[in-house]
């Protein structure tokens, strides 16, 4: 019973995954019917189907550029995270020096810091060097969160490829550089991708700092969402449903991205 | 293995945007714990003042109780169904593998959207589960403190129970067919293949998956902002939404600075703990 070699369909399983989706489908149907339906029934399929919320967002330049400005933000988050995750990873997989463990641990603490905790004193810093409201204080900011997992994951996956593979490079005269870039790093792709995985599922959809860092110029559209979304406020059913739907692409566009490292990438490097 | 002075050089960029962005903000606030400021820009000792009223404050002990309460009533299940899940997934499932891709989605929502949307599902007429409880008599209730806590907590579990999935179905993966086989011949329980073989293998995976789900849980504000806003009265006001109350409405700094001091004092140790359980379990 225990080691099944003729696979079925499980019960459990199809149950939890309806689970998962119902409210995702669901918001596709509310964006897709006008608000005055929504606000009165919960209907299963949108009726009578209507483009208006997805029009009103197109229409509106706060919305169209709060899109872009997460976008801009999270991809600025990525690359600065890659940039000093990578030859940080290497140190901690390739060397043994003095306070290694500590190190590891210290980026790790400050990973578990609240980012309410760092909001005030984060805005009088960036306001200093006037750069508040500024894609690169959100993205810099995140990196808080996404650089001590980003390490971390990197790290594991580097260490799975044995430290001959290093010497062999050496003896066939390949530079440090050159053996990062062209060996190491190909061999890594799935950690990579691993590693872009836990920094978008931080930095798009966080909203603590990417709200108390921006005003105006680099406001991400879910504060613009709130705004209309507060609890007690008007809610815009329609609108909210609309712009949640195209804030779920990135995040299905990365799923296909990754689909081939999804089963085995997340082991972290490490077996067992 | 090198042992290198040169491997800092390596860590330089990480560690200098580490201490500008995360350990100077974290000082600042301890700076601001033990002073006390007029006219918000002269600021003057106060040794532990805010500490002692930090730990006189009701709604601080409150928050935190509520905190760490929701935090182990959403962990279990999270965990307790994602383990479950996990081995349907690998054991049972025709391509287990091809779901995987599905669940990742709640992982990959915006925090607000997941507030959005569940605070919606959960209006007596217009909501998707709501209609649906009132066709059974079960109406929820947000103005009610068991329907807001009940809704918080599965709309975590919708949100973070594919992240222990997604930890423990690599860990599966990783396992040799072998000892399955071995351990059909034996006629080993189920219960015994789960214990014995697959548990010790799925024991990195899940400290990783339990160390991070911790720390994101207890700094949970987003979404129960957007379903109660902390109400009715301050019954699921948690941590972050009292420090962000206390620093950015009030600006009480002092007593901010405090919290957070606590709160760090109360959760490196548990992190420390769990950290030496992961990197012990792999030998390095």
């Amino acid at each position: 019973m225990v080691y099944e070699t003729r696979k079925r369909w499980s019960k459990s399983v199809v149950l939890y995954t309806v689970f998962m989706l119902v409210p995702l489908l669901w918001l596709a149907v509310l964006s897709l019917q006008p608000n005055s339906v929504s606000v009165r029934t919960a209907n299963v399929f949108p009726s009578p189907v209507s483009l208006e919320n997805y029009r009103y967002i197109f229409a509106h330049e706060n919305w169209v550029q709060g899109y872009a400005n997460a976008v801009i933000y999270v991809a600025i988050n990525l690359v600065l995270t890659l940039a000093v995750s990578l030859p940080a990873a290497f140190a901690f997989s390739r060397y043994r020096f003095a306070g290694r463990d500590q190190a590891f641990f210290f980026a790790f603490v400050l990973r578990l810091i609240p980012p309410a905790i760092m909001i005030v004193p984060l805005v009088q810093m960036f306001s200093a060097v006037d750069l508040v409201d500024t894609h690169l204080a959100v993205a810099l900011t995140h990196c808080l969160f996404t650089v001590p997992i980003s390490i971390w994951i990197l790290e594991g996956f580097m260490s799975s490829i044995p430290i001959e593979v290093d010497e062999i490079a050496a003896v066939d005269g390949y530079a440090r550089s050159s053996f990062f870039l062209r060996i190491l790093l190909p061999q890594i792709r799935t950690g990579i991708g691993v590693a872009a995985f836990f920094s978008f599922m931080f930095s798009w959809v966080e909203l603590t700092i990417a709200n108390a860092l921006t005003t105006v110029d680099a406001k991400p559209i879910g504060v613009v969402m709130r705004l209309v979304a507060e609890p007690h406020g008007g809610v815009h059913i329609g609108i909210s449903a609309a712009a949640s739907i195209l804030m779920l692409i990135p995040g299905i566009l990365l799923v296909w991205l990754l689909r081939r490292h999804l089963a085995r990438g997340f082991s972290m490097g490490r077996v067992g | 293995m090198r042992t290198n002075s040169t491997a800092w050089l390596f860590l330089t960029p990480a560690a200098a945007l580490l201490v500008v962005i995360g350990f100077a903000p974290l000082m600042t606030m301890v700076n601001y714990s033990v002073q006390d400021s007029f006219a918000g820009d002269r600021f003057f000792w106060v040794g532990s003042e805010w500490y002692e009223e930090a730990f006189r404050s009701p709604a601080f002990w409150g928050a935190l109780g509520r905190t760490v309460l929701f935090a182990i009533i959403s962990l279990s299940i999270q965990f307790g169904l994602g383990i479950y899940i996990a081995r349907k997934l690998f054991h049972v499932q025709k391509h287990g593998a091809a779901f995987l891709g599905i669940l990742a989605l709640p992982l990959l929502t915006p925090w607000i959207v997941v507030g959005f949307v569940w605070r919606h599902a959960m209006d007596a007429e217009a909501g998707i589960l709501g209609a649906l409880g009132s066709v059974v008599a079960i109406v929820p209730d947000l103005n009610s403190v068991t329907w807001v806590w009940a809704t918080i907590i599965i709309m975590d579990v919708w949100h973070w129970t594919s992240f222990t999935v997604i930890l423990c179905y690599a860990g599966y993966v990783s396992i040799p067919g072998p000892f399955f086989q071995a351990a059909q011949i034996d006629g080993a329980s189920t219960w015994a293949v789960f214990r014995f073989i697959e548990l010790p293998k799925l024991k990195r995976v899940l400290t990783v998956a339990l160390l991070l789900r911790i720390a994101d849980s207890l700094m949970i504000n987003t979404e129960p902002q957007m379903i109660s806003r902390g109400g009715p009265h301050v019954s699921s006001t948690f941590f972050s939404q009292e420090l962000i109350k206390t620093a950015m409405q009030e600006f009480n700094l002092g007593e901010a600075g405090a919290l957070s001091v606590i709160y760090l004092l109360l959760v490196v140790p548990i992190s420390w703990g769990l950290y030496r359980l992961m990197r012990g379990s792999n030998g390095v």
